[in-house]
């Protein structure tokens, strides 16, 4: 996750799948995905059983997915994700990297094939330290996406699962 | 970590979607930047609870089709609207040079009240499915 607590009045920042993904497809390699797939995730997943790569003997990190090719630019730079826009890749508000004549592939998941859902917002809330217990109010810019249906890993395995970036 | 199957639901013929989460672990680096560029994720990345997430996306403000060679992607969407709704909690964690090590959590106003800048749902196909 990764969040931007900005107080009212404060700069905002974009905040982007370009996080850390955590594919939850298999327990064993939660976190090392964090930093092959490069966007921020929740996810759900249901693998049937017997394409669990660790219980064909392959090595752990085998069904890790594979991010899209594309590279933004800044700002910022070097991740796996186009901000969000039209497909179409028309300019957006939403994405301070300008057009994309190619094209925005709204996953961030390469060899994949299912649905897909992106949603950019700013979201007001409270924020309370649980030490102290003092609130303040909080503003909060998040792209999050999903992306449900079949993918394929590293091992060319292919598995279905859930992914959710926040 | 899982989150169980159907935590999405999509209905691209009428323009509507859900995603609800609850109880995921994450990771927070605190600002965008850190996460990006990796800066002392060992350090200032500590974990995090997504206690419940919910996204609704609704209406169709235009449709769109997709056959993007460079991008090796295809697929059909729709452009909408949504709302959200959230609750996070960090942990108390170990004080960092980003941390006072409190824990933190943020309850957001209901989603009615959230702003949307882009959303959009769809069926596609990347890779060696395109």
């Amino acid at each position: 996750m990764t969040t931007n607590r900005i107080k009212k009045g404060e700069e905002i920042k974009t905040t982007s799948p370009a996080s850390n993904l955590i594919a939850a497809v298999s327990r064993r390699s939660f976190f090392s995905r964090a930093a092959v797939a490069g966007g921020a995730v929740l996810l759900g997943s249901s693998i049937p059983g017997k394409v669990w790569a660790q219980e064909e003997g392959l090595p752990g990190l085998c069904d890790f997915p594979v991010p899209i090719p594309h590279i933004n630019a800044p700002p910022p730079g070097g991740a796996h994700f186009y901000f969000p826009g039209p497909v179409s890749g028309a300019a957006a508000a939403t994405d301070p990297s300008g057009a994309h004549p190619e094209g925005r592939d709204p996953s961030v998941i390469f060899n994949f094939k299912g649905f897909v859902g992106q949603a950019d917002f700013n979201l007001t809330g409270t924020g309370t330290d649980l030490d102290t217990g003092a609130t303040a109010p909080y503003l909060f810019h998040t792209d999050t996406r999903f992306m449900s249906g079949v993918f394929v890993g590293t091992d060319g395995v292919e598995r279905k699962a859930s992914f959710a970036f926040v | 970590m899982h989150i169980p199957e159907g935590s999405a639901h999509v209905d691209l013929d009428s323009g509507t979607a859900s995603l609800h989460v609850e109880n995921v672990c994450v990771l927070d680096a605190f600002k965008v930047a850190n996460s990006v560029a990796g800066n002392a994720r060992a350090v200032n990345q500590v974990q995090g609870i997504i206690n419940s997430l919910d996204i609704e996306w609704s209406g169709i403000l235009s449709t769109e089709t997709a056959n993007q060679p460079a991008n090796k992607m295809r697929g059909t969407f729709a452009d909408n609207t949504a709302t959200i709704a959230v609750t996070a909690t960090t942990p108390r964690t170990m004080v960092t040079s980003l941390s006072n090590g409190h824990g933190f959590q943020f309850v957001s106003d209901p989603a009615a009240t959230s702003v949307n800048h882009f959303a959009l749902i769809g069926h596609e196909q990347n890779g060696i499915y395109f």
